[in-house]
């Protein structure tokens, strides 16, 4: 047993983990009827979940609301907000307020595409590994742990790097970093579910294993696998905004990373252009934030002990 | 065995003036979002100077929450919400967060039903005593630890064990240094939470065997909380059988377990039955404990008792006398009369 | 001791797995991987000098598999090969003129968030539901929402240039040599104090949750109850009970956060241009000076690897229950 297993990680939008208890959250016990009204009065739950519909719906409805190609470049460079250019334009002349629109799209797309593929690698290899035991264990233990260990982001440069540049690379090279967080969590999860009762029961009815897994232990993790797909996509937006800011991502993309990565390259910072750089920058701490309020509260829907106590 | 020193021979002497703890009409919920629960329900009893007093009862009637009420140790969402704990005269419910912490353990210690959660892992045995004496007496480390030396002696614990960490005790070991943690004040009552369970039968009776000896050595008195009755006849003078908040039956415990007033004693007397002597019939009792959110109108026990008869749906009764010094919450206690239904007019 | 000699074997498997990756990755390039790394020296030198450097690079025509050996012994060596932007210096040479700043930075920052991070975690479980416990978490929560090289060039904004109270870049003025003397020391660290608050900020949220959630957990243990009915004081049982377990979970979660400090140094070190060796990884990158990226991200990999077996040697001593007795 590694002594890493006393701690999951969940990663924030800055790929700096906060560290949680594998608190196992009485799941069988939740009804999910009982966890769906938990979430609707739960207010950061409500507040996260507001947030989320609403970046959801600009960025579906971004060709609508700024129409074109936002990477165009325009007549009118660097100019203030004002009332024809509600976030200003870029040196280039581009509108912000367009980019950061249509830099939604990308951010969002990708971070979910990280965020599911890397809870579903997660799932797999945390499942498996708690499922069956001894040699699969320690394989699947010690592939998770090394890539815990090895530090992300330089890994991220070097993978991006040496693998041909592109949007499929980035989300390739953003899952294979960001997979094993997930995966020790659901690890740690799976294995105190598999020593209880109705699992063993399963077992001696001679039920399949992938039955087992999926339909005995899978949905009895399920809160958990939910904090862990908001952790995921909260990685995978912060991380891709960090890849495409350094210029490793796909530059000719407009994403809320590249946004700011054109910005810092055009010397906004130094011409004093404060509104290139805040926008995009905003967004994803905003999407950041209500990821993470929902994950709060999931938290404190299934684990009574972290719920504040109400007054009287 | 150690020949005691004047200083540990403090607390055996005349009975002293009073009952050591006095719990009167004592009441605690619990808050839930559906709703209020009253965990205790208006609990009275009386514990006298060096006596062993035993708490019976299933799983949930409320025996913990008591002794965690005396202690002060209930937290949100558990509430005391009525009665009063007196401890050698003084209501603990109406001491300061300062006065009990220093109150603690000196007059009251509690022995816990897990030694091994019960214990830090981080810290040795020795510390954890020591812990005690430089927080509560104005004493040396030095001091402290030959103090803490004479504990483990007490309880048969060689004192280079002082330098252990729980997990390298063994179970028996561990609930020996819990007991020697909570002697080392000598309070004058000492409550024991299912001291026994969490140990394998054979470890259970040299424990049993230990208190015993050491109650009758120090003669401090217990509360002794178990829902293994067996184990409580052995040791107390006295025993308390509660049920859904209740206390249903006091008598001392010879007396309870010849004749047990109460039906819901009596089965639990049968659910017990003797290792040797004649063959008797393991009698289970039907159903399940109540809900306390909304318990049963009336007597409590009656959706399972054998004996129920009308009234007993109705008329809730308090512990009533039915010989010397023998109570039982029944209506069928002899010489009580049921009252007449009044007529509606 | 057991514990730790497992530990250290699996040290040992992820660098070569490390090692391996890198020797892989290059050839796994399409075209011609030699060539790519070659294409801007290659038009400044003659051909039997491309030649030689090929052989110095083992991209050569040895089969793979000695090429393989040949690798992870010069690695062991602690030959990474020569940069080719900063052509001849050895890899190590160039990564060791600047990895002192690295540690600086990161070290700074990390010690300042961790001390800071766990206290206020430890503060705010003691006094749930109250100010500290319900406005500090989510606020810090949200400030670390924010990318950390965003927060960077907005303190950079703030306090470089609208206000030009602290230095824009750099590691200290140009024009200072290094000494030990006070001007030099003073000028370092008002140069590190934007970068450091950086990552102070955007780090310190995780930790105090961290801190806290461990907090809530263990202030529930038996032990704890029983040190309340002990009548200890509040501030012992805090600390010497209830912290002191608490601590475990953290400082295990130390060890794999160091992966985590280190790419948030590397790009705050871009933004502020700091001469670390985060940001000579980027500029290697772009320069396509592949031997260097290797190099840097192999020595980043050794550290966070010793980095955690320090850590592993000291919660061995926190916990008494891993020592085998």
């Amino acid at each position: 047993m590694s002594l890493t297993d006393s701690t999951p990680a969940t990663i924030t939008a800055a790929g700096n983990p906060t560290v949680q208890i594998p608190e196992p959250p009485s799941p069988g016990r939740l009804v999910h009827g009982g966890f769906v009204h938990g979430i609707l009065t739960n207010k950061k739950a409500l507040f996260g979940l507001a947030i989320l519909v609403l970046f959801a719906l600009l960025a579906l409805l971004a060709p609508l609301l700024a129409p074109g190609n936002p990477s165009d470049f325009g007549p009118e460079a660097s100019l203030a907000p004002s009332a024809d250019h509600l976030l200003g334009t870029t040196s280039k002349g581009q509108d912000v307020l367009a980019l950061t629109l249509w830099g939604s799209r990308s951010s969002l797309a990708v971070g979910f595409t990280v965020g599911l593929a890397a809870t579903f690698i997660g799932c797999l290899v945390g499942i498996a590994s708690a499922y069956f035991g001894k040699a699969i264990d320690e394989l699947l233990s010690l592939l998770t742990n090394i890539f815990l260990l090895i530090p992300g982001l330089p890994l991220l440069v070097v993978l991006a790097a040496f693998l041909p540049p592109g949007p499929v690379t980035v989300v390739i090279v953003l899952i294979i970093t960001g997979w094993a967080g997930s995966a020790r969590v659901l690890r740690s999860q799976a294995l105190s579910l598999r020593s209880k009762d109705f699992v063993a029961s399963a077992v001696v009815t001679g039920e399949k294993a992938w039955r087992i897994m999926f339909r005995e232990i899978l949905p009895n993790m399920a809160s958990i696998v939910m904090s862990t797909l908001l952790g995921c996509v909260i990685y995978g937006i912060g991380a891709q905004a960090g890849l495409e800011f350094l210029g490793l991502g796909d530059t000719g993309s407009v994403s809320w990373g590249t946004n700011l990565y054109w910005a810092n390259n055009d010397g906004a910072l130094m011409t004093g252009d404060w509104w290139v750089l805040l926008p995009s920058g905003v967004a994803i701490a905003v999407v950041a934030f209500a990821l993470a309020m929902i994950n709060y509260a999931v938290d404190e829907i299934t684990n009574p002990r972290l719920r504040v106590e109400k007054k009287g | 065995m150690e020949t005691l020193t004047e200083l540990e021979r403090g607390n055996i002497g005349p009975a002293a003036a009073g009952p050591v703890l006095s719990v009167k009409n004592l009441q605690v919920q619990y808050t839930a979002e559906s709703g209020n629960v009253t965990a205790v329900d208006g609990v009275s009893f009386d514990i006298g100077a060096g006596e062993v007093f035993g708490l019976a009862g299933e799983s949930g009637c409320g025996k913990s929450t008591i002794a965690n009420a005396i202690m002060r140790l209930l937290q949100t969402p558990a509430k005391i919400t009525g009665g009063s704990i007196e401890l050698a005269g003084r209501n603990l419910l109406d001491l300061g967060e300062e006065e009990l912490r220093r109150t603690r353990w000196r007059d009251v210690a509690m022995v816990f039903q897990s030694a091994m959660n019960s214990l830090n892992p981080v810290m040795t045995i020795g510390d954890q005593i020591v812990d005690v004496f430089t927080t509560h007496e104005k004493m040396s480390k030095q001091a402290a630890r030959e103090r803490a030396v004479e504990l483990l002696k007490l309880v048969d614990i060689s004192p280079d064990r002082l330098k252990s960490y729980p997990h390298q005790l063994s179970g028996g070991m561990r609930q020996r240094a819990v007991i020697a943690i909570a002697l080392a004040l000598k309070p004058s009552l000492l409550i024991m939470d299912e001291p026994t369970t969490a140990l394998d039968v054979v470890v259970q009776q040299e424990i049993m065997h230990q208190i015993k000896e050491l109650q009758q050595q120090l003669g401090f008195s217990i509360l002794f909380i178990t829902h293994d009755i067996s184990l409580m006849v052995e040791l107390s003078h006295r025993m308390a059988v509660m049920y859904a908040g209740k206390l249903v039956e006091v008598a001392p415990s010879k007396t309870m377990l010849d004749n047990p007033l109460h039906p819901y004693t009596n089965a639990l007397m049968g659910a017990f039955p003797p290792l040797t002597g004649p063959r008797v019939e393991l009698i289970g009792i039907p159903d399940a404990p109540p809900n306390m959110a909304h318990p049963p109108t009336g007597c409590r026990f009656h959706p399972r008792c054998p004996l129920a008869i009308d009234s007993c749906r109705t008329i809730e009764p308090p512990l009533l006398p039915g010989a010397e010094n023998h109570e039982a919450a029944c209506l069928l206690v002899p010489g009580y009369v049921v009252p007449r239904e009044r007529s509606r007019r | 001791m057991v514990f730790l000699l497992r530990r250290l074997g699996f040290y040992i498997i992820a660098f070569w797995a490390c090692i391996t990756l890198n020797f892989f990755l290059p050839r796994l390039m399409p075209g011609d991987p030699v060539s790519r790394m070659f294409s801007q020296v290659q038009s400044q030198m003659r051909p039997d000098q491309v030649d030689a450097l090929r052989r110095l690079f083992g991209l050569d025509d040895r089969p793979l598999w000695e090429q393989y050996l040949a690798y992870i012994g010069n690695i062991f060596r602690g030959d990474m090969g020569i940069s080719l932007s900063r052509f001849p210096s050895p890899v190590s040479e160039v990564i060791a003129s600047q990895i002192g700043w690295t540690l600086l930075l990161g070290g700074t920052s990390l010690v300042i968030a961790v001390i800071l991070g766990n206290f206020l975690g430890i503060l705010a479980a003691w006094r749930r539901g109250k100010f500290l416990d319900s406005v500090f978490p989510p606020l810090l929560i949200f400030v670390g929402s924010f990318p950390y090289f965003w927060l960077a060039m907005a303190a950079l904004y703030l306090f470089g240039i609208t206000l030009g109270w602290l230095p824009l870049s750099h590691a200290f003025s140009t024009g200072l040599s290094p000494s030990f003397s006070l001007e030099y020391i003073s000028d370092v660290a008002t140069h590190l104090i934007l970068p450091a608050l950086t990552i102070v900020l955007v780090s310190i949220g995780g930790w105090m949750l961290g801190m806290r959630n461990t907090m809530i957990a263990t202030t529930a243990e038996d032990y704890i109850t029983m040190a309340r009915a002990k009548g200890l004081r509040p501030a012992r049982i805090m600390f010497q009970y209830a912290a002191r377990n608490a601590m475990l979970p953290s400082v295990t979660s130390f060890g794999m956060s160091l992966g985590f400090v280190v790419g948030g140094a590397l790009l705050t070190e871009t933004v502020f241009a700091y001469p670390g060796i985060g940001y000579q990884l980027l500029t290697s990158v772009q320069a396509l000076d592949y031997p260097l990226t290797q190099g840097i991200f192999l020595t980043i990999t050794a550290a966070v690897l010793a980095a955690n077996f320090l850590v592993d040697i000291i919660y061995v001593r926190l916990d008494p229950r891993v020592r085998v007795s």
